[in-house]
């Protein structure tokens, strides 16, 4: 079976590509956010992907993308979002889109709050369309703040139980913006991120690999 | 792809807060989609006085900002900046480095916004440039004998501006305040002060009262406004018309705080009292144009000072100050070609001290000049005006060819006054060439039938005579302007090239034998081998393959002058446009930049360093410096291969 063109125009980008065990201050970060019908990968489709660079602990505005894909149905997530079916009617086909996004991310290393549930529907979209899955690394500011906080990173009254982006936002009291737009959300994650960095510099995590862990409440 | 909805979050914000408020939104959304977010912890510094100016200008998004002044004894409270406050924008329009330290108070989250296009912007709107203007005081360009427009890597003219710490004051500011004070009694008439104005050529009167304290001013800006208004009666007393709004300074204030007060109160005069208080009696007004103007002239009075220097000891003290000079005018790369320009004059001008000197003391022990001329060479970076630190000077002596009877005293004469002259640079803190391009070697010191021999052997034999070793010799300047010998000679080698063009070849080859390092990588550099170094040989690997190929191509054009890399790489990208290769024009003129970039990093760290800066630390190197370092690099890499192919030369990998 031959390989789809966008496959390989994205193996491209990882050859060569960050390692793990090196240090990640060169590493180009893609801070995203993906606003969907629902939170099922199998059944639910894409509304917006929003996503901003980072490179030497500053967001790159000039490296920023955002796309809206139309829907085809309302569901009941679609008020959360604010996006109505008119609104996004004037985006762009997933196809496209998905093809802009993937030239866009690269190699970047993703990050995201809960970024787990954006990776697995992008992966369901690009699955369909180009039969791949996204092989980036990929940081959760979740899991990361998680970490940090046990080791004792956060102020006392810092470590409070809010974990959700609306909560760590108040928690590292970034201004707030219009919450729960993809490009709102990737602008307010990436700030958190960029404290994230700061307090993972602190704490000796200064391999990519050290960002990319996930949280294990066990240990 | 449509304007980013990111950055309209970030336009949201700038639109409240002044300047950006009087901006169309359009231009704060272009502002905005080139802009960077930084997030800085409390304690941080977000810049230090004295660092290059970096290209944005911050707008405090949350936090606090405390600009201080570093001193000894702490640091000293300036100002202290909050949301929607600017940081970087203070003191001057041009690219100066920072006048101050900030540190951010608390956890600090700032927009980076191209200071450039937001200037050009702010300038095309009346309402933002009005409140810039009294944000900060426009520096005058630096507009002495030399030239003082540049051009940046867009070809457009940007002003050279000079600026100094208080390292080398010229006069103590409270002296130029004393002398550029005039007073006046609150009774004079308007008419009495326009004639005070006049005649004694000052733009500003301090009105006094009895007690002699200042109570306004009056400039002839105002003056002027005044008369155009309309309704100022020429015979009513100045204390109608005097502007009360007066900013005191303190008699011990230095330069730097007065540039600093200026600068924060938009204001073009302050007025200096016994106490820094209006409760006090005048000494004297600070004029911000003389301070700039001060400032601007300083290279010319150290080549005055160069010029009348007593002895040895004094020369050397000179050149140290030349280099504590270089290290505060070193701003950005933009000022480096400006630099290496004075640095040549000032070089020059030392070296012709150092002969008059040798010359005088000869004279005393009874030697006799002879009637032939001479001209004192010098080569290597000196030659090419880039010689801006301790690295190793190449130079030479060529005297008119002598008649016969005079042969033998013209040689005992050169010979020794090359020997003194030579000692003498050494002295003054020069190192020499290892390659032994010297003129008190006998093989270059030499009449100049002789020396014009020598350089045919070079380039009908390149081979067999090392040309490899004397390439340097190639690039010469007289330490005269002017002067015959140097363009007779020039002429003849260039003859020479013409009749015999294997030897550019043969130099395009001797060019490919250094080439630059693949990459730096996370601060290490990385050979074509993967091998990584800590240290990067600066001038071996990116600055000699430059500088060898400018002579090439100068050669290739029949003319070694300019003897300057940058303007060699120019011209023959110049030569190529319209027509001929376009393709290789756009890359010499990378090439350029690229020298450009490379010696920038080399004189900071080894002015920093107090070394020649041939091997340097990339980790050493501001982030910015590194990423271009890393594209010249490659830049290099394609030059070389580009002549390796115009020659039929290979280029081992």
């Amino acid at each position: 079976m031959s390989i789809h063109p966008v496959h390989e125009a994205y193996t491209a980008h990882f050859e060569p590509t960050w390692d793990e065990a090196l240090g990640w201050e060169n590493a180009r970060f893609v801070v995203l956010d993906t606003e969907s019908t629902g939170f099922d990968p199998k059944r639910d489709r894409i509304v917006s992907v929003g996503a901003i660079g980072v490179m030497y602990f500053e967001l790159l505005l000039d490296d920023t993308f955002d796309v809206f894909m139309p829907i085809s149905h309302n569901t009941s997530s679609v008020t959360l979002h604010g996006i109505t079916r008119e609104y996004s009617e004037r985006g762009m086909p997933e196809e496209p889109a998905l093809c802009a996004f993937l030239d866009y991310l690269g190699d970047g290393v993703i990050v995201g709050h809960h970024i787990r549930h954006d990776v697995a529907i992008l992966n369901a979209a690009i699955t369909t369309h180009f039969g791949f899955e996204l092989r980036n690394m990929c940081v959760d500011t979740m899991d990361l703040t998680l970490r940090l906080a046990d080791m004792g990173l956060l102020d006392r009254d810092q470590a409070h139980e809010d974990y959700t982006l609306d909560g760590l936002a108040r928690l590292f009291r970034i201004r707030p913006a219009d919450r729960h737009t993809a490009a709102g959300d990737a602008f307010i994650t990436g700030q958190i991120f960029l404290k994230l960095l700061r307090l993972a510099e602190r704490a000796g995590f200064l391999r990519l690999g050290q960002l990319t862990e996930p949280y294990d409440a066990a240990e | 792809m449509k304007a980013s909805s990111i950055a309209i979050r970030v336009v949201d914000f700038l639109k409240q807060h002044p300047p950006f408020s009087f901006l169309p939104e359009r231009v704060l959304l272009d502002l905005a989609s080139k802009g960077r977010v930084k997030f800085h912890e409390g304690g941080e510094i977000v810049f230090s006085r004295g660092q290059p100016r970096n290209r944005y200008l911050y707008v405090i998004q949350q936090g606090k900002v405390r600009i201080v002044d570093e001193t000894p004894g702490g640091d000293r409270l300036i100002d202290l900046r909050g949301e929607g406050d600017l940081l970087g924008l203070q003191g001057v329009i041009s690219d100066g480095p920072y006048l101050n330290t900030a540190k951010t108070d608390a956890d600090t989250i700032l927009y980076g916004i191209d200071r450039d296009d937001f200037i050009a912007h702010a300038e095309r709107t009346p309402k933002a440039k009005r409140y810039l203007a009294a944000y900060f005081t426009l520096n005058p360009a630096y507009s002495e004998a030399e030239p003082v427009t540049q051009r940046d890597s867009r070809g457009i003219p940007v002003p050279i501006t000079l600026r100094k710490g208080g390292l080398l004051e010229v006069k103590e500011p409270h002296t130029v305040a004393e002398e550029t004070l005039v007073t006046v009694p609150r009774s004079t008439t308007v008419r009495d002060v326009a004639r005070r104005l006049q005649s004694k050529r000052v733009a500003c009167v301090v009105v006094v009262d009895d007690a002699g304290r200042a109570v306004g001013k009056l400039t002839d800006a105002d003056l002027r406004d005044r008369v155009v208004d309309g309704g100022l009666r020429s015979d009513a007393p100045v204390s109608e018309v005097m502007a009360t709004d007066l900013v005191m300074a303190h008699p011990d204030d230095s330069t730097g705080d007065l540039l600093v007060r200026l600068t924060r109160t938009g204001k073009s005069f302050l007025i200096v009292t016994e106490d820094g208080t209006p409760g006090t009696p005048v000494l004297g007004l600070v004029y911000e144009r003389n301070l700039f103007l001060q400032y601007g002239r300083f290279p010319t009075v150290l080549g005055e000072a160069i010029g009348e220097a007593p002895d040895l000891a004094s020369l050397r003290t000179m050149r140290e100050r030349m280099e504590a000079l270089l290290l505060e005018f070193l701003e950005d790369r933009a000022a480096l070609p400006w630099l290496m320009k004075m640095t040549g004059v000032l070089n020059r001008r030392m070296a012709r001290r150092i002969i008059g000197m040798c010359r005088e003391a000869m004279d005393v022990e009874g030697f006799e000049r002879p009637t032939a001329g001479f001209s004192w060479l010098m080569m290597g970076s000196g030659g090419r005006d880039e010689l801006l630190i301790r690295s190793a000077v190449y130079h030479a002596m060529v005297y008119e060819d002598p008649d016969p009877d005079e042969a033998d005293t013209a040689a005992h004469y050169y010979r020794e006054l090359a020997r003194r002259v030579g000692e003498a640079t050494r002295q003054c803190g020069f190192l020499e060439s290892e390659q032994g391009v010297l003129a008190q070697r006998p093989g270059w010191c030499l009449p100049i039938s002789e020396m014009e021999a020598k350089f045919r052997a070079f380039i009908e034999s390149p081979v067999e005579n090392v040309v490899y070793t004397s390439r340097d010799a190639f690039d010469f300047r007289s330490a005269e302007y002017q002067c015959p010998l140097a363009r007779r000679l020039r002429r003849f080698i260039e003859g020479c090239i013409r009749a015999n063009p294997a030897f550019i070849r043969h130099m395009a080859s001797n060019s490919l034998l250094n080439q630059p390092p693949r990459t730096i990588y996370q601060g290490y550099v990385v050979d074509e081998k993967g091998i990584q170094r800590e240290e990067l040989a600066i001038k071996a690997h990116a600055l000699l393959p430059l500088v060898d190929m400018g002579r090439v191509f100068a050669m290739e054009g029949g003319a070694l002058a300019p003897t300057g890399t940058c303007a060699r790489l120019r011209a023959a990208a110049q030569r190529l446009r319209g027509g001929e290769d376009e393709a290789t024009a756009d890359k010499l003129e990378e090439a350029s930049e690229a020298f450009l970039v490379a010696h920038f990093a080399r004189v900071c760290r080894g002015l920093m360093a107090g070394t020649d800066g041939a091997v340097i630390r990339p980790n050493n190197l501001d982030p910015e410096t590194r990423t271009l370092l890393k594209t010249a690099f490659r830049t290099i890499l394609d030059v070389l291969e580009l002549l390796a192919a115009r020659h039929g030369l290979s280029l081992r990998a």
